[in-house]
């Protein structure tokens, strides 16, 4: 196999994401958040698998597993899920149906794009409420084996859904701005 | 009450919202709006799901996925079998085969394995001088084995939406079909490099030098001899295998091989975060779907149903397989797992199906969906990476697609294909 091939296998799960049309002003913000956001994703993946394998190793060593690294694993990974898929969404990974879009005019289907962001946002509010509440509920909840309060996790949730809109306004503030320079340009 | 349900995941499906979203929003806003429970429910659902042990194990497998690329053990191990098959006539669809066989099914979902691994096989095989239409046809099927291949991602979304099946008894349970798989395409492909007279690729090394390679393969091939290993031996669950394969790569790309990088780990968990927190989002919104599902005794009713139709166990399974093959055709086959096991597992065990064997059925059937005409999702990818019009693939894929076909019809008439490896092993 030659060099180009292994370059090619690389490129495939490269982590650059798309760049998005903002505001000159807006951009150094907006790589800011997504700079912060990708450190935070790197600890906590790096956590979780230095507490599992750890894990393994001291039930080897000293027969027994660590009490509280199965709990905090599991937290973390909320944490990682929550804040993974803001990147995800920035991606554009979250699977989706692309049938209308391709089958439509131009004009309908600037309709539906704008349909499905909506929807989405709708999703969105709604969970950042459900989360916000549970997260009320949970201050006095604690965790078992961790004897922290469930506030620890359940927060991951009001700021990932947090995350995820400010991404959707960005997504679609920079679609908008595309859709308008082209319409300027005919 | 439930019809809203669907019409609002429908509606929200065809324009084209992400998969997640639209079943998010039909049932939180079912939970929230209609029924006016506890909002909190929504997000509690959630993180029932979001925070189980077992689901840990799809983002430390996508890091496995990656760092083995980046540290060269996956192209030394594409080299190898090129110099051990590229001799042979159509040795590159062989070579295309073994490799999926032996890393596929890590990253997640088969739309992402396809986008990693699927785009390089096309490059290789154009290269070798493939029809691309051909190309693009193998790639898009040999993507449908790689995840009952274990390591199998697929399975453990399945188990964990299922509820209560054993993982590490899907993972065993997959080796047979796979292997039966992998062999009827490597017997297709022979046929096919017969009759269109595909070339050969290299001249035949020195064996100094294919031992060579070898050796420097040993590393990688150890991998999944201690995730299987350790998982049958009980020595760790499925989890921890896939921390403790992850500390190997690290390890082996730094101590051994020298060719791991800190940005490459550091690349490894940010892209596993993006890949893994898709099927994240998926599990958390298929959860609350499904506690609606249960609230309502949906499964119930549609067992109820389904027994006026049929009370023999063979044609319960072929009737799903054939549904969930039609519904692969338009959804991503993790999307489709998440949705539909928790809704027809329950049902398969009023009829006495053995759960393991439902569950390689069930995902298998969902695989070939996502490979057949005219909408199969993996066809457009290969068709777009090979650059070739989508109708060449289609008639590229259809013997493929048979041949899945008949292959999910025997492991619903023979039960021994997938229960006899995970008894012999006590995983059943």
């Amino acid at each position: 196999m030659d060099s180009h091939e292994t370059d090619a296998a690389i490129e495939g799960t490269e982590t650059e994401l798309p760049p998005v049309d903002l505001p000159a002003v807006w951009l150094p913000f907006d790589n800011g958040v997504l700079a912060a956001t990708k450190a935070v994703v790197i600890v906590i993946g790096l956590a979780f698998t230095v507490l599992v394998s750890s894990e393994v190793v001291s039930r080897f060593l000293i027969g027994q597993s660590i009490s509280w690294v199965n709990g905090t694993a599991r937290f973390l990974l909320v944490w990682f899920f929550m804040i993974g898929a803001s990147l995800a969404l920035r991606q554009g990974g979250h699977v989706a149906l692309d049938i209308l879009g391709k089958m439509l005019p131009p004009l309908p289907q600037t309709i539906v794009y704008y349909l499905a962001q909506i929807l989405t946002v709708t999703f969105l509010l709604e969970l950042l409420w459900s989360g916000v509440s549970a997260l009320e509920g949970s201050f006095p909840q604690t965790e078992g084996s961790l004897g922290i309060s469930m506030a620890w996790v359940m927060s991951a949730f009001p700021v990932g859904f947090g995350l995820l809109i400010y991404h959707q306004i960005v997504l679609v503030l920079s679609a908008t701005r595309q859709l308008a320079s082209k319409a300027g340009r005919k | 009450m439930i019809p809203v349900v669907g019409i609002i995941f429908l509606v929200a499906l065809v324009v084209g919202t992400p998969i997640a979203f639209a079943m998010g929003l039909a049932g939180s806003s079912w939970i929230i709006f209609f029924e006016g429970i506890d909002p909190s429910v929504v997000v509690r659902r959630m993180f029932g799901i979001m925070g189980s042990f077992p689901l840990l194990a799809i983002p430390l497998f996508s890091m496995i996925g990656i760092l083995a690329e980046r540290c060269g053990m996956l192209p030394d191990l594409v080299k190898l079998l090129q110099m051990l098959l590229g001799r042979l006539k159509g040795g590159m669809a062989y070579i295309n085969v073994a490799n999926s066989m032996m890393m596929g099914g890590v990253s997640g979902t088969a739309v992402s394995d396809v986008a990693s691994l699927g785009r390089v096989e096309i490059q290789m095989m154009k290269r070798a001088g493939y029809p691309a239409p051909y190309a693009a046809a193998l790639t898009a099927s040999t993507a449908v084995i790689s995840p009952i291949i274990p390591p199998s991602v697929a399975f453990i979304i399945y188990g964990l939406a299922a509820g209560g099946v054993s993982i590490g008894g899907l993972f065993m349970a997959g080796i047979v079909p796979g292997i039966i798989m992998g062999l009827g395409l490597w017997v297709m492909a022979w046929f096919k490099s017969r009759k269109a007279g595909f070339g050969t690729i290299v001249d035949r090394p020195r064996p100094a030098v294919i031992f060579a390679q070898a050796l420097r393969v040993v590393p990688f091939m150890l991998l999944p001899v201690i995730i299987v290993g350790g998982i049958v031996g009980g020595v760790f669950t499925v989890t921890e295998s896939a921390a403790v394969g992850v500390v190997y790569v690290i390890v082996v790309g730094f101590v051994l091989t020298r060719t791991l990088k800190v940005k490459d780990i550091f690349d490894s968990v940010v892209y596993s975060a993006i890949i893994s927190s898709v099927v994240g989002m998926l599990m958390g919104a298929g959860a609350v779907v499904s506690w609606i599902i249960t609230r309502n005794q949906v499964t119930q009713q549609l067992a109820d149903m389904l027994v006026m139709i049929t009370s023999d166990p063979t044609l319960f399974m072929t009737l799903v397989a054939l549904t969930l093959i039609l519904l692969g055709t338009v959804m991503d086959a993790t999307a489709l797992i998440i949705m539909f096991a928790p809704l027809v597992v329950p049902i398969a065990r009023q009829y006495g199906v053995p759960e393991i064997q439902f569950g390689v059925v069930f995902v298998m059937s969902c695989m070939i969906g996502m490979v057949t005409p005219p909408t199969g999702i993996l066809l457009f990818m290969t068709a777009a990476f090979a650059k070739v019009p989508i109708e060449q693939v289609f008639k590229a894929i259809m013997p493929f697609v048979v041949a899945a076909m008949v292959l999910v019809g025997l492991l619903i008439l023979f039960p021994a294909l997938t229960l006899t490896v995970p008894a012999a092993l006590g995983l059943g």
